[in-house]
């Protein structure tokens, strides 16, 4: 007999049994009533009631079996078909239902493997894009140019590491512009100059369809930030020659043209000051010659003035060229070098030039130093062919060593024999130059690195030595990540080797300034973030952190984040301090939250915010309304409720259990910028489940939202 | 018929050349070392000629200039810009400005003295310098 036979037999069996016991029960309480029984009576009753009872069970066991666990069924489906394939559905319930969770189990397993398969195809036809793509960018951050990439919307599809330096501004101002994908350049760069130029170089392609060259086109701008820039406007097209975006490469000319201001002032004082000192010798002299006969005591004021003047003229040349000593030289460009290299070419420079041998001692192989290695190798073979000269020095010894922030670089000799204050005051005179012989001075070479010298002897006077003090490389030079862009705290957040500093898919998404509750979720640029605070209670409870990225064409950037301790002017509370981590210490030298908030505005600028269980985080934001005068109105998105929305069924709707559910692998809890990575990456898995229940824009998922249950919940 | 010169320069060592070269060449001298003192002693000396220097302290000569302008003609108080400012566009200002010549440092003793006689004694024929 088959199962769905037994399962027939048996709903009839129950159902016979129930007519059965209902029969009975009545039969007994009909004859207890005909023949005063009362005993009967009870009996009757007892088995109608007990009878009931038995229905009622067994209609419960039908509805959690047939109808609650089919639900959950459904929504488990729906979710490891859209979100999470991994996720598998616990065996509960009515053994039916058992039977068919092992099913949808199985399946899950089956389109895993399917989707795995796949990926791997995917990936592997993608190597190759990725490989060109990694290449791209890495000669993108290697140039010392700044490149932007814009669609004709002026939002910016790609730059590179010293586009970012040149044009951001949010550290400098408080309303200052963010560089990042998605963002557009005319918050950097003046609108009109670009739209200039954009122009021009479509009427040149017009006019001259064949040449390249037409295509490109030069200005001067001034930056958002102040910084004068050289810029060279590129345009490229799709194959149908129809103008697409266009490729801004820049130079900062401000120090350019700081010097030669420093050089044209330079220039007219010097004429100035020349022309008036000459003006006095020439009519003293001539008043002389002219009156021959004039009295001795008349000559002598004269020739009186004659000297002064004279005297103050070479003064004047001396100072002025003293001044502008910098000015005047060539620029030049500091470049980075090895220490061990250093070494090496001062060593081969010093045998060559004043054959005195330098040994060399460099012990740390990881140091860098970041210097103009002409200027340097001249200003110790001046001194050591110094020390040659007057002493007979034959051998020097050559250390460089990192002291904090800087490369001490150290050029020792024997010094005994010779009294310690004739070495000083030889040290001294070895600091001076004749502006005019192009001799070079370690004090010029510090001078000139922004450095330090001075010279010292070994307490036993054994040995002598120059220490300088030179910028190292290990700065923002070398380093590949987050050049110039805000700081992580303790590099929690996972960011990936490569930046992701370009997005050409953003050639197809319209702008922001659109309507944006009609506009699909994808489509859309959020701000994920989330707050740390003193409290949970918004009004006496300060914020003490705030972490934010953002998401733009459907991508989590985590190369552009918003990280900030703010000082709540407060103590924080050790219950507090247990869940973040962040103490009284911490905030001591961090900004209050007046200064954060604007910044943090213009980091949120034509987004739509999100976070879990925003409406804590914007009470507490919307408390510093009145004292900062910063309102957030940007749309606002919770993944709390959105969790809720999604799966009604669920108890669990914090952080950590939706993370679990989604397959977001929930690291670097706890701290404002962890949490809201892992609130972006839960949020970008929950787009394909709206979707899928027919909720694409902002607006259809805005009021969904707020028909679930927390979203009645009042802070 | 001789005439006053005023000369105001803060510059010492040239005022001792130009104060005895004009009272050689028969001029009456007076001297003004800041703009203050050259105001007061216009108005006090009445000047035929004022030798001016541009880079005063306090009051500068182009200011001064002006002033003189407002009350006199370039025929009444003849001005002669004596100064080390020499690029053309402050020589066209001192100009427009209504001075009589601009005459910049260096200059040759001969040639200022010229100038000064041509605005002093008009008409006349200048003998030379002595050599």
């Amino acid at each position: 007999m088959k199962r769905s036979q037994i399962s027939t037999l048996l709903a009839l069996i129950a159902l016979s049994a129930l007519a059965l016991g209902l029969a009975a029960g009545w039969l007994a309480a009909w004859l207890a009533a005909s023949t005063h029984n009362p005993v009967l009576f009870w009996a009757g009753a007892l088995g109608i009631l007990v009878t009931l009872v038995l229905a009622l069970r067994l209609m419960h066991r039908f509805t959690r079996a047939f109808l609650r666990d089919v639900r959950r069924l459904s929504e488990a489906g729906r979710l490891m078909l859209n979100a999470n394939p991994a996720y598998r559905i616990p065996p509960e319930g009515h053994p039916d239902i058992q039977e068919l969770t092992g099913v949808f189990n199985q399946l899950g397993d089956h389109f895993v493997a399917l989707q795995q398969a796949h990926t791997d195809a995917i990936q592997q036809a993608r190597a190759d894009l990725e490989e060109e793509r990694t290449l791209l960018a890495t000669l993108m951050a290697e140039l010392t140019e700044g490149v932007v990439v814009c669609n004709l919307d002026g939002q910016i599809l790609l730059y590179n590491r010293s586009a970012h330096r040149l044009l951001d501004a949010s550290t400098q101002a408080e309303h200052g512009a963010f560089v990042g994908l998605g963002r557009s350049i005319f918050a950097m760069l003046d609108h009109n100059t670009i739209a200039h130029a954009v122009e021009q170089v479509q009427t040149r392609r017009l006019r001259h369809s064949d040449d390249a060259a037409a295509a490109v086109t030069n200005f001067i701008t001034t930056a958002a930030n102040g910084r004068l820039l050289r810029a060279r406007l590129a345009a490229f097209s799709a194959p149908d020659r129809e103008l697409r975006g266009y490729i801004l490469t820049i130079q900062d000319i401000s120090e350019g043209i700081a010097r030669s201001q420093r050089r044209d002032a330079l220039l007219q004082t010097l004429t100035e000051k020349l022309r008036a000192a000459v003006g006095a010798i020439r009519a003293a002299i001539e008043t002389v010659q002219s009156y021959p006969e004039m009295p001795p005591a008349q000559r002598q004021r004269f020739q009186q003035v004659i000297h002064d003047e004279a005297t103050r003229l070479s003064t004047q040349i001396d100072d002025t060229l003293r001044v502008y000593a910098s000015d005047l030289r060539a620029q030049w460009q500091l470049e980075e070098i090895a220490a061990a290299d250093l070494t090496w070419a001062v060593q081969h420079d010093l045998r060559q030039r004043c054959a005195v041998t330098a040994t060399g001692q460099t012990t740390d192989h990881t140091l860098w130093l970041k210097i103009d290695s002409y200027t340097l190798t001249q200003g110790i073979a001046h001194l050591v062919s110094s020390l040659q000269m007057e002493f007979g020095v034959a051998e020097v010894t050559l250390e460089i060593s990192a002291v904090e922030r800087y490369a001490a670089l150290d050029i020792l000799w024997p010094a005994r024999g010779v009294e310690p204050a004739r070495w000083r005051q030889w040290s001294e005179r070895a600091f001076i130059t004749d502006d005019s012989d192009g001799v070079i001075t370690l004090r010029e070479v510090a001078e000139r690195h922004g450095g330090e010298v001075w010279f010292q002897m070994h307490p036993s006077g054994a040995q002598a030595y120059f220490r300088l003090l030179l910028p190292r490389a290990d700065g923002e030079g070398r380093t590949s990540a987050g050049n110039g862009a805000p700081q992580s705290l303790s590099g929690r957040a996972a960011i990936p080797s490569r930046p992701e500093y370009y997005d050409f898919d953003l050639f197809h998404v319209p702008g922001q300034s659109a309507e944006l509750d009609d506009r699909p979720l994808s489509t859309l640029a959020y701000t994920v973030f989330d707050t740390e605070t003193t409290g949970l209670t918004p009004g006496l409870d300060e914020i003490v952190s705030i972490g934010a990225l953002r998401i733009v064409n459907n991508r989590l950037l985590r190369q552009e984040v918003f990280e900030q301790l703010i000082n709540p002017q407060r103590p924080i509370p050790a219950a507090a301090t247990a869940i973040h981590g962040i103490t009284d210490a911490m905030v001591r030298n961090q900004p209050g939250i007046e200064s954060v908030l604007p910044r943090f505005r213009a980091f949120v600028e034509d987004t739509v915010l999100v976070g879990h269980n925003l409406a804590f985080d914007m009470s507490m934001l919307r408390e510093k309304e009145q004292s900062t005068g910063v309102c957030f109105v940007n749309p606002i998105l919770d993944t709390l409720l959105l969790s809720a929305l999604l799966q009604p069924e669920e108890e669990q709707h914090s952080l950590e259990a939706i993370a679990q559910r989604l397959g977001v692998q929930a690291m670097g809890r706890h701290t404002a910028l962890g949490d809201a990575i892992v609130t972006g990456e839960i949020f970008l898995r929950m787009i394909p489940l709206l979707q899928a229940r027919g909720i694409h824009t902002l607006r259809q998922a805005r009021n969904a939202a707020q028909q679930t249950y927390f979203a009645r919940l009042k802070y | 018929m001789p005439g006053k010169v005023l000369i105001v320069d803060d510059e010492a060592n040239i005022v001792i050349s130009l104060e005895f070269l004009m009272e050689q060449a028969g001029y009456a001298v007076a001297v003004a070392r800041t703009g203050e003192e050259a105001i007061e002693k216009i108005d006090s000396f009445h000047p035929d000629l004022v030798l001016l220097d541009v880079m005063l302290p306090g009051v500068n000569g182009f200011d001064i200039l002006q002033r003189i302008r407002q009350h006199f003609t370039p025929h009444e108080m003849a001005v002669v810009m004596l100064t080390a400012k020499g690029r053309e566009v402050e020589v066209t200002k001192g100009l427009a400005l209504g001075a009589n010549a601009y005459i910049t440092k260096p200059f040759s003793t001969r040639d200022l003295l010229a100038e000064v006689r041509r605005y002093l004694e008009p008409g006349e024929e200048h003998e030379t310098l002595p050599n």
